[in-house]
């Protein structure tokens, strides 16, 4: 982000990461979550799951945490929020093009949808609020 | 387990976390995809999660006066804001409470609303989350 506030057509880096098991597991142990629909394909199944998924807080975690990089010079994050829509099953990519929708010079609001690879919408509603530095 | 939806107002407390830089690393790693992560000027906003959200969660979970049924659980949504920048070594004392707490047409929705007080007592860190719990097919 060059300065504060992004202009309204500026465009924010394309979120693409591949949320693999081993990310899945990493987040477990950092977060403290270790409910085993992420980490054990046995329960997951067993509770009607096709496999693990992520962490809902680890797929709005990573599309947020791209926002937060890109404009961390400039501003602080005083907002995210999101509808967890869909899950994401582990090794897919989740993807999506953040928007800036609101530029104003004490805040900015960008607009954060996510979808797997199925096309199925995983994060809706997303919203990250930045306020300048 | 059956849930209580009497449990409305049930709150919960924890001891102070500190925004530990080295834990921060590890998190930011997992959500990144890198290791190292990028520097970070200050701590990022769903690290919320980790000082804010799971000290406090699994005391929700387990608790039978709310009768939470796990394997059918879902995180719906959630939300964190933050009434300033925090800062890598601050201390914040989380607490909360559910909010909101009924069924219709067989699912469960629960909302828990979180609070991180700062060392002068503030609260400078809010979660909300909404659970839901899938009712039997």
């Amino acid at each position: 982000m060059v300065g504060f506030p992004p202009a309204l057509d500026e465009v924010p880096p394309k979120l693409s990461q591949r949320l693999t098991q081993e990310r899945i597991d990493a987040y477990a142990k950092a977060s403290g979550d270790h409910n085993p629909i992420h980490l054990d394909p046995d329960f997951a199944r067993a509770v009607g799951l096709p496999s693990t998924i992520a962490h809902g807080l680890l797929t709005l975690g990573s599309a947020a945490a791209e926002i937060e990089i890109w404009a961390q010079e400039t501003a602080w994050t005083s907002r995210v929020s999101c509808r967890f829509s869909a899950p994401h099953p582990s090794g897919q990519v989740v993807s999506g093009q953040p928007r800036v929708i609101e530029s104003e010079s004490t805040r900015a609001a960008i607009e954060l949808e996510a979808e797997n690879e199925a096309g199925e919408r995983v994060l809706s509603r997303g919203l990250v609020e930045l306020r300048p530095v | 387990m059956s849930f209580h939806p009497e449990c409305l107002g049930r709150s919960y407390s924890a001891p102070p976390e500190i925004l530990d830089r080295e834990r921060h690393l590890a998190y930011a790693a997992a959500v990144t995809g890198q290791d190292p992560p990028p520097e970070l000027v200050r701590p990022l906003a769903c690290f919320a999660a980790v000082y804010l959200l799971w000290p406090i969660v699994p005391q929700l979970f387990s608790d039978q006066q709310v009768g939470l049924d796990l394997p059918r659980l879902l995180h719906g949504e959630q939300e964190f804001w933050f009434e300033r920048p925090l800062q890598f070594g601050e201390e914040l004392t989380p607490e909360g409470s559910v909010t909101r707490a009924d069924e219709r047409r067989g699912m469960v929705f629960l909302e828990l609303l979180c609070h991180g007080r700062d060392g002068r007592g503030e609260a400078v860190a809010h979660s909300r989350s909404l659970f839901l719990v899938r009712g039997p097919e």
